[in-house]
């Protein structure tokens, strides 16, 4: 459901669980696009890369969501609607958080260094911007675990999921 | 119908590609248009192919039972395209393609079904192609309208009104929002994998529960079970609450065993 009177600029929402496929340890990528309160763009994948720690694993997440924000950013602007503000990614990861704003580079995360620029050079050219949410709000979680019957309901509806019988 | 099978790459044909809308751009237009308080319209054409101009050199043979007497041997040179021939979608795009930039609309590389055009007073008109159906959506009623107008007479298409069902998407337009849903598709694929009378669920998988591969497991139908998860799939397009669970089952679909 597309609500009117809403806010009119394009939410992110990203996460990842931490190694959950049992067999080779990949981990799976989630993000939810959020239009006029709606869901129009989600993933749910697992990820191409073996990550040896959740931060790395969001960060595979945060860039592939980045690449993502630039060609939504470019087909809303084709349809009129310019996205004047830098696009808010949610991220619930501090570190990652971190890792986005200052270059710091140490041994635990130089290894995964292209996607570390790639989304930098996107923070600093102002075209995202990435800000911690805690897990309560964590929509995504939706397209990363299978969740408890009561979150899977709460994460729904905050994606205006509803039911078609109410229509009528 | 013709027998595109027979044609070879090279003679027959050289470009076949025609490009299809990618499902989020229709999301988006449908969730723009509900902030700025646009309709949706849509129409589609019935014979979508057979307008196309060629640009090969085509020859059919004669159809059987309608054979020309006494030239039994000779064969037609198309002048336009067929169903069938595997350059008909492409000439179709092409076709329409080419009135939108004559039009002056706008194209763009990266997303080749998306046409707008902005007028002086900066209304707008925003078109989607899907083959041979068509959304279009925008806030000057006259642009609207000569637009549709010039579709009927150009490519033959039928005004459909309001946008309420689109590439097996419900939509309802609604006084304060879209609501876009798959109710028949839905039910279509229960029915077809025998579960029309199976009992609902309030959430579609056990919490924290893991999946992992059983080499033991009694093989199953494996195109049955990929079936079932082509049709979840394009379920998806309404149902991001699914994505996960869908996802998840694809990847065990080298070899499904039972339990």
């Amino acid at each position: 459901m597309y609500k009117k009177r809403s806010s009119n600029d394009l939410i992110t929402y990203t996460d990842s669980d931490y190694a959950g496929d049992l067999n080779d340890r990949k981990s799976t990528s989630g993000y939810i696009f959020l239009l006029s309160l709606g869901a129009v763009s989600w993933l749910s994948k697992k990820q191409s890369i073996v990550t040896l720690s959740t931060t790395e694993a969001e960060f595979v997440v945060a860039a592939g969501c980045a690449s993502q924000v630039v060609w939504m950013r470019r087909v809303l602007n084709q349809l009129g609607h310019v996205q004047k503000k830098s696009t808010i990614v949610m991220c619930d990861n501090n570190s990652t958080i971190k890792l986005s704003k200052n270059p710091v580079m140490h041994g635990r995360s130089k290894h995964i260094d292209v996607r570390f620029h790639f989304l930098r050079e996107l923070v600093n050219d102002g075209i995202i911007e990435l800000l911690h949410c805690g897990t309560e709000e964590q929509t995504v979680d939706v397209m990363t675990k299978p969740l408890k019957l009561e979150s899977f309901q709460k994460f729904r509806s905050q994606m205006r999921m509803c039911r078609a019988i109410k229509l009528n | 119908m013709a027998k595109g099978y027979t044609q070879k790459h090279g003679i027959d044909y050289t470009e076949v590609y025609a490009p299809v809308a990618r499902i989020e751009i229709v999301r988006m237009i449908v969730a723009l248009a509900v902030q700025r308080n646009w309709n949706i319209f849509q129409m589609d054409v019935k014979s979508a192919f057979l307008h196309d101009e060629l640009n090969e050199d085509v020859y059919i043979e004669q159809p059987k039972g309608y054979e020309v007497k006494g030239s039994e041997d000779k064969v037609y040179k198309l002048h336009k395209a067929l169903y069938g021939l595997k350059q008909a979608p492409r000439a179709w795009f092409s076709r329409m393609e080419n009135y939108f930039i004559n039009e002056s609309f706008e194209k763009y590389p990266n997303e080749q079904t998306l046409f707008t055009k902005q007028s002086k007073e900066g209304k707008m008109l925003i078109a989607s192609v899907y083959v041979d159906d068509l959304i279009y959506t925008g806030d000057d009623e006259e642009m609207i309208s000569s637009f549709k107008y010039s579709m009927i007479q150009v490519f033959e298409m039928t005004d459909l009104g309001k946008m309420k069902f689109f590439l097996g998407i419900e939509v309802s337009q609604q006084g304060d929002g879209i609501f876009i849903y798959q109710k028949k598709y839905a039910l279509e694929i229960l029915k077809q994998f025998g579960m029309i009378e199976s009992r609902e669920v309030n959430s579609p998988i056990v919490p924290g529960s893991k999946l992992s591969k059983d080499a033991d497991g009694v093989a199953v139908n494996e195109s049955f079970y990929k079936q079932i998860i082509g049709s979840l799939m394009y379920l998806t397009s309404t149902r991001p609450d699914l994505v996960y669970n869908v996802s998840l089952i694809s990847r065990y679909m080298a070899r499904p065993t039972s339990c």
